[in-house]
């Protein structure tokens, strides 16, 4: 009988180690988090809602791409002459400066948007499930992510479609408007018109929920989040880019007297140290981690290192003359519109023959290569207010305000009129907006081409209307997708 | 093994009778005593090995039957008619009754129905290397060593059959003592291996399903032996040193500057004029070799212990190894302890268990691979001869403190010989790997095994660029990077045999095994130390950046149950099936299990056909089909995954967790499979003087994964599917030995084999096109795609090329003009070995040779770049450049910057075949008499020499290594046994 107990244990062990094989095979990763988790507490939605933050720095947006574009193929950029040959690494983005626009070289902004936009739908498609979070604050939360989303899709339109007015009714091609996650959509574009006026339902839609919330406490930093008035601040952005006026300017008023922001009143500088430069003096209020703090409606804090996904090539790298690698310069047509005591040249130091920008010069500590990047912030509101106001022949108040501007850069004051007037807030919109991305897109909205007298690109000027104000669909979505169209010309 | 060989014997039932000891002598036919014949009481688990004069002493009763088998002679029954049995033993040159290691079991090389290779102990000890994987180059035909590193301790690469898929892994499976094994190969003493068997064909290997579509190799490590215990002491000693067959060299200053001064001027530019930056006299105070400076002679040490014995109850092995490589680059080097105890015990005729432990200790100076520039060899090959290694202290402002000379200009490089000296880059690491089997006999026919195996490894991977390397490192930085490794294995089978009359005899066993894996990393980077000697990541005073603390995962499970069934005919008819069905932590719940099958079939002709013939003494005919798996890919894709750490940044400090979608998952993911057919053919000719085998396969992969494109507008790229996709390899393998002489003191003996491969995409989803290769229907998935090269143009000296119609042209587009102009794998590889001995001095060689494929030498686009990569240092071959109207050459003009120069193109892909002569071994046993006069029981010692010569048209120093160029090893071996 021993040996039949011997048996007995044999098959014990048999029958114990084939019990339950699903559960053997359910290998649970420990560094990735199931989806069903995430939305299962507050704390796994509120880190969804902070991952779309973080994806609005991706490279293709304000990591590096969207931020660069707008200067670097306008009239205000350059590449430096000792950097000539930066042709090699498409994600110093030479083809921005040279315009050999083509489907295999844009196509990172044209993706982590839509990494973005999947992030933000399926965020909007789980959120209804979480069990530990109030209603006020899912409708804040859903509220922010339909403005960043729809933000996102404005951002798309800046590059990848004409501008709002190229046909009468709105009718050239947009973007496709993706609102549901789904690894099998084939989406056509929508048209220009049909995309803006998702953007602004979604908008209207959004604001009141944003208007009197804060079951999300973001007190102290709101700054690095949307609120209803960062919210109506980018509102009145794309309003005023879509030439709406009069809505820019109802917007733009309401944040303008809120109370909330106040203009930096006065520039001034101070000596900060610099890789390989020495000290050098900047603009103490574009230093610092956080930047133009009274008047800032929106920035974010581009970091290389703190998030893999951010981006490779930080707005330094590209712009600075961090590791002598800068990619990107200001053009001379640009930097002679300064006068010589304008506290604004402090952005651009020269090394070897160029003017590079240094609008950004960081916090030269921990992390070098990391800067905030001003996405709205009131100059801007202040700018678009002048300019409507000329155009509405209010010329003593759009004086006024565009005269703030000049001032605390210690720049003359402007005293013109008419046409005159308007063009000359333009020309200072430039001067102050510079490399804050918006060149290009001005120059889309007021349908001109441009022309660079310093220029050592094989384009160097353009007349309106030209195909490359609408960016490629990249390569790689037709690979994809059958049913996208792309854009004349290429 | 010895007890897993009882299953095979247990045929008829033993009864308790009175026993007696029984003692004999064991002879061969020339009346030399025969020392290790395994003599096996029948139907038991009772057996022995003859001692030194052939005599041993058994427990057996009248009537039984003695087993009596020894390798190289036909194994005899003889039944126990006194207490003394005298055996004397013939000659069998055919083996086939040798036993072999398959998949969970032992059989006979007679009874196998598919194609298995084994490599011995033997031809594995006498190379040199610290690691066994490169011992297999050239002993096992359809077995492919490739990417061989000559690193120490580094280990090679094996693809069994070709290249089975397009994204998933082609790594065999690996199965040492039989439980899947997940660890470096690295870890495994060559002194320890008893054998490594490679299967390669669905018979053999589909019982693994799952994992067994790249072919599975069982390595088998020694186990006790009834026997009076034999100590074993091994020392090995022998030097190092890189080979260059070609004579590959770079430039020295006088050419350098030379040709560089010829590049400047042809770019318009003055080299005599000290106000440019493009100075450059001909009078230079340095004339560096760094390529002389990278490589040193290295070193190899090896000492083993061993002790291997027992008794008819009890049986062990144990062995401590010490391995010591100093490599031939300056800097790196190896060193290994491994300790093996291994004890089997049959507690009666019911109940045997055993009980295996392997434990390790490795410490690994790699290559410096992060100078905040490039690699270590890098940094050699590139840096220009006219920059000095050590600094001039009052001219230098960048010198920091160790006298090396830092002011090389980045884009020529760096420092490689400071790198070396101030930096490092250390791998250590500490292995165990347990194994308990428990054997129960129900009844003799019907037998339990139990086998439990736990593999653990913990790595210290630890890179650091040292505080006086470079000023602008901060301080020095150091990466630091901890992994563990467990995997559990877990066998449980039954197996049952009988004889069904007196023709028919089967075999059934079934089973399950899981496997469960799971490994942990946690990595640290930190900057700034305060003592050039102390970078601990724990001392350093830089600031902490998140993203300086990463940790990882990753883990895998599969459970699987198996069965085989065997049927043999008059033991010349052999049939054997095996289904197996198999769960992976892989893929989604619903797609989680797959079932894998497999016939094959043997059968000995010349039993019935030419049952006489001394010209055909043995042919037998196999045939096997089958289907086999492979996850060998991601273990999370079919699962909806957010990313963590993507925090949102409010500033250098402020961080809100963040996370974000990872990629589109797969719920209906599954294996690839593999679909193979072999048909063979094994012959014994000439009264057994020429033995071989040919074998033939067909093997279709499908089901492979794929990244197929999506609409970028979802988020996501591409998304892992199992496409339509198809391969087809397909091979002729043949091996042969041929006994040429045979006499009582001299032998010569022959071995051959040569494996010709072919491949083919035969379905794609569609078209993918690489930066070095192109996937398209009809092609082979491991092609090379670029830009033909055709000469240079003798008018102007700019490369000419051809266009996609093989019209010359000037244009290099290196994109729409490509076309496919090689393939990485070879056509065909083989070897031939020639042992030689007479009496007591044995001699063998092998030579290993490969054919018909290409390299891409990446080190030549580099250094002969026409002036595109100045101010490194170039390639002596740059000096045929083209200078002036009417040159013919091969090389063009030199440029600064050249803008037509040195592009990608055929122009730097070379033919890689070659021959080599792969290793020599001359051994010397010291005669018996001689050696007991001194107390021992055996001395020999062996001269090897390993990559001795090779003849390639590849110029650089080695056409299967770039990275690391595999060195030439010559060493001196003693062994005593005691």
């Amino acid at each position: 009988m021993k040996s039949l107990r011997k048996t007995y244990t044999f098959l014990t062990l048999v029958v114990l180690s084939t019990w339950s094989c699903e559960d053997y095979l359910d290998i649970e990763p420990e560094t990735q988090v199931a989806s069903s988790s995430v939305f299962q507490t507050q704390d796994g939605a509120l880190a969804a809602l902070n991952g779309i933050y973080t994806s609005i720095k991706l490279k293709g947006m304000y990591g590096t791409d969207f931020s660069v574009i707008g200067d670097a193929a306008s009239d205000n950029g350059k590449i430096p002459s000792d950097r000539e040959d930066a042709g090699a690494n498409s994600d110093r983005l030479p083809h921005a400066y040279l315009l050999n626009l083509n489907a295999n070289t844009t196509s990172i902004l044209w993706d982590d948007a839509y990494v973005l936009i999947n992030n933000a739908n399926t965020f909007l498609e789980n959120i209804d499930a979480v069990g530990d979070m109030s209603d006020e604050a899912k409708a804040q939360a859903i509220a922010e992510v339909r403005i960043i989303r729809a933000y996102t899709y404005f951002c798309l339109m800046q590059v990848f479609a004409q501008d709002y007015n190229f046909t009468s009714g709105q009718s050239h091609p947009g973007v496709p408007i993706v609102t549901a996650t789904g690894v099998t959509n084939q989406p056509e574009r929508n048209t220009a018109g049909e995309v803006f006026s998702f953007i602004f339902q979604e908008f209207n839609e959004a604001l009141p929920d944003l208007q009197n919330s804060n079951a999300i406490d973001r007190s102290g930093d709101d700054f690095y989040f949307i609120n209803y008035f960062s919210a109506l601040s980018l509102r009145a952005k794309m309003y005023f880019y879509i030439t709406d006026y009069s809505n820019a300017l109802s917007d733009a008023n309401q944040v303008i007297n809120s109370g909330r922001y106040s203009l930096v009143s006065q520039y001034t500088t101070g000596l900060y140290p610099s890789a390989g430069l020495g000290d050098l003096e900047f603009i103490n209020e574009w230093a610092g981690t956080a930047i133009v703090l009274p008047e800032s409606i929106f920035q974010l804090y581009v970091n290389e290192a703190g998030a893999a996904i951010t981006t490779n090539r930080s707005i330094i790298d590209i712009y600075t003359s961090n590791n002598g690698n800068a990619a990107h310069a200001i053009s001379g047509d640009l930097f002679d519109l300064y006068e010589v005591q304008d506290l604004r040249l402090n952005w651009y130091k020269i090394e070897n023959t160029d003017q590079h920008v240094f609008k950004y010069p960081g916090d030269f500590g921990a992390a070098p290569d990391d800067t905030p990047y001003s996405v709205i912030r009131l100059t801007e509101l202040i700018l678009m207010k002048a300019e409507i106001e000329a155009r509405n022949g209010q010329e003593a108040v759009a004086l006024e305000l565009v005269n703030r501007i000049t001032a605390r850069a210690n720049a003359s004051p402007i005293a013109s009129s008419g046409n005159q007037l308007i063009e000359d807030i333009i020309t200072e919109r430039r001067k102050e907006l510079a490399f804050e991305g918006n060149r290009l897109f001005d120059l889309k909205r007021l349908q001109r081409g441009f022309t660079r007298n310093d220029c050592s690109a094989d384009i160097c000027s353009l007349d309106y209307p030209t195909f490359l104000y609408a960016w490629p669909i990249p390569l790689a979505e037709f690979n994809g997708n059958p049913n996208m169209v792309q854009n004349d010309g290429y | 093994m010895k007890l897993r060989l009882c299953i095979a014997i247990l045929f008829s039932s033993s009864f308790l009778m009175a026993q007696n000891r029984v003692t004999g002598k064991i002879t061969s036919d020339d009346q030399q005593p025969l020392l290790g014949v395994s003599i096996q009481v029948k139907g038991t688990i009772i057996g022995t090995v003859s001692d030194f004069d052939g005599s041993y002493t058994i427990t057996a009763d009248q009537g039984a039957i003695l087993i009596i088998s020894y390798l190289g002679f036909k194994t005899q029954e003889v039944p126990v008619t006194s207490n003394t049995v005298d055996v004397t033993l013939i000659p069998d040159l055919s083996q086939l009754d040798e036993v072999v290691v398959v998949a969970f079991g032992t059989s006979t090389k007679k009874a196998l129905t598919g194609a298995l290779e084994v490599v011995t102990t033997e031809e594995i000890q006498t190379q040199p290397l610290s690691n066994f994987t490169n011992a297999l180059q050239g002993l096992a035909p359809g077995l492919q060593v490739f990417e061989s590193n000559g690193q120490p301790g580094g280990g090679a690469d094996f693809r069994i059959r070709g290249i089975g898929s397009l994204l998933a892994g082609d790594d065999p499976l690996i199965v040492l003592n039989g439980a899947v094994f997940n660890g470096e190969l690295s870890q495994i003493n060559p002194n320890d291996i008893e054998s490594v068997n490679v299967l390669k064909d669905a018979a053999s290997a589909s019982i693994y399903g799952s994992r067994a579509a790249n072919g599975v190799i069982l390595i088998t490590t020694k186990k006790g032996r009834n026997q009076e215990t034999v100590f074993s002491l091994n020392t090995e000693v022998g030097f190092t040193e890189n080979t260059n067959p070609n004579n590959f060299r770079l430039m020295n200053t006088t050419e350098y500057v030379e040709y560089y001064r010829e590049a400047l001027i042809n770019d318009g530019r003055n080299p005599d004029d000290p106000s440019t930056g493009f100075f450059l006299p001909i009078d230079q105070a340095f004339d560096t070799d760094w390529v002389n400076e990278a490589f040193q002679t290295g070193s190899f040490r090896k000492y083993d212990f061993s002790a291997r014995g027992g008794n008819e109850k009890t049986s062990f092995y144990s062995g401590l190894g010490y391995t010591e490589q100093k490599g031939t680059v300056i800097g790196t080097g190896f060193e290994r302890v491994t300790g093996t105890l291994s004890v089997d015990h049959n507690f009666n005729d019911k109940i045997d268990i055993g009980g295996s432990m392997q434990l390790n200790y490795q410490n690994q100076d790699n290559l410096i691979s992060q100078t905040g520039r490039s690699g270590q060899l890098s940094g050699a090959f590139n840096t220009a001869p006219i920059e000095p290694i050590f600094g001039q202290p009052d001219t230098n402002p960048e010198l920091v403190g160790s006298g090396f000379n830092f002011d090389i200009p980045s884009n020529a490089q760096h420092n490689s010989v400071a790198s070396a000296a101030l930096n490092s880059n250390n791998v250590e690491s500490w292995s165990i790997n347990t194994t308990l089997n428990l054997g129960y006999n129900f009844t003799p026919k019907l037998r339990g095994e139990v086998l439990g195996n736990y593999y653990y490894n913990t790595s210290i991977f630890k890179e650091t660029i040292g505080k006086t390397y470079l000023a602008e490192t901060e301080g020095g930085n150091a990466s630091e990077a901890r992994t563990s490794e467990n995997t559990f294995n877990f066998v449980g089978s039954l197996s049952y045999t009988t004889d069904i009359g007196e023709n028919h005899s089967l075999g059934i066993k079934a089973g399950f095994e899981t496997t469960r894996f799971r490994s942990n990393l946690l990595e640290v980077s930190r900057r700034g130390f305060t003592f050039a000697n102390l970078n601990d990541v724990g001392l350093a005073t830089g600031p902490i950046d998140p993203s300086d603390i990463e940790s990882g995962f990753d883990g895998n499970a599969v459970a699987g149950f198996f069965g085989r069934v065997n049927y043999d005919y008059k033991d010349k008819l052999f049939l054997e099936g095996s289904l197996r069905r198999d769960g992976a932590s892989n893929f989604g719940p619903d797609n989680r299990w797959g079932t894998f099958g497999a016939v094959g079939l043997s059968y000995i002709l010349s039993e019935d056909l030419l049952s006489d013939s001394d010209l055909v003494n043995n042919l037998k005919l196999r045939a096997s089909y089958g289907s086999s798996g492979n996850n060998n890919f991601g273990n999370f894709l079919w699962r909806d995954l957010f990313s963590l750490g993507r925090d949102y940044a409010l500033n250098p400090t402020d961080f809100l967790p963040g996370i974000t979608v990872s990629f589109p998952p797969n719920r209906s993911l599954q294996w690839e499979k593999n679909l193979q057919l072999d048909i063979g053919v094994d012959f014994n000719l000439f009264n057994n003087r020429l033995t071989g085998s040919v074998d033939y396969f067909r093997r279709i992969s499908e089901d492979l994964l794929f990244e197929l494109p999506l609409s970028l507008t979802t988020g996501f790229e591409e998304q892992a599917v199992n496409s339509d996709a198809e391969l087809l390899n397909t091979g002729f393998e043949v091996s042969l030995a041929a006994y040429i002489l045979q006499s009582e003191n001299f032998s010569w003996r022959t071995d051959a084999n040569i494996a010709f491969y072919d491949q083919e995409i035969r379905q794609l989803p569609q078209e993918v096109v690489f930066s070095d290769r192109i996937w398209q229907e009809g092609g082979r998935s491991d092609n090379f795609f670029y830009q033909r090269y055709a000469r240079v143009d003798p008018a102007t000296g700019d490369p000419l090329y051809l266009d996609v119609d093989g019209n010359i042209t000037s244009d290099y587009d290196g994109e729409e003009s490509r076309a496919v102009v090689g393939q990485r794998s070879p056509d065909a590889y083989g070897s031939i070995t020639n042992t030689f001995r007479y009496k007591d001095l044995s001699l063998s060689f092998m030579f290993f040779f490969n054919e018909g494929n290409q390299e891409y030498f990446d080190l030549g686009e580099t250094l002969n770049g026409d002036g595109q990569n100045f101010p490194a240092n170039q390639w002596a071959i740059a000096l045929n450049r083209w200078q002036q109207p009417g040159d013919i050459t091969d090389i063009p003009r030199v440029r600064l910057n050249n803008p037509n120069g040195g592009f990608e193109s055929t122009r730097f892909l070379y033919d890689a075949s070659y021959v080599r002569l792969q290793n020599i071994t001359l051994g010397y046993n010291v005669p018996i008499e001689i050696v007991q006069q001194i107390g021992l029981d055996g001395v020999s010692f062996r001269l090897s020499g390993q990559n001795l010569w090779t003849t390639t048209d590849f110029p650089g120093f080695d056409p299967t290594s770039e990275a690391y160029p595999i060195p030439r090893t010559i060493t001196f071996a003693a062994n005593l046994t005691f």
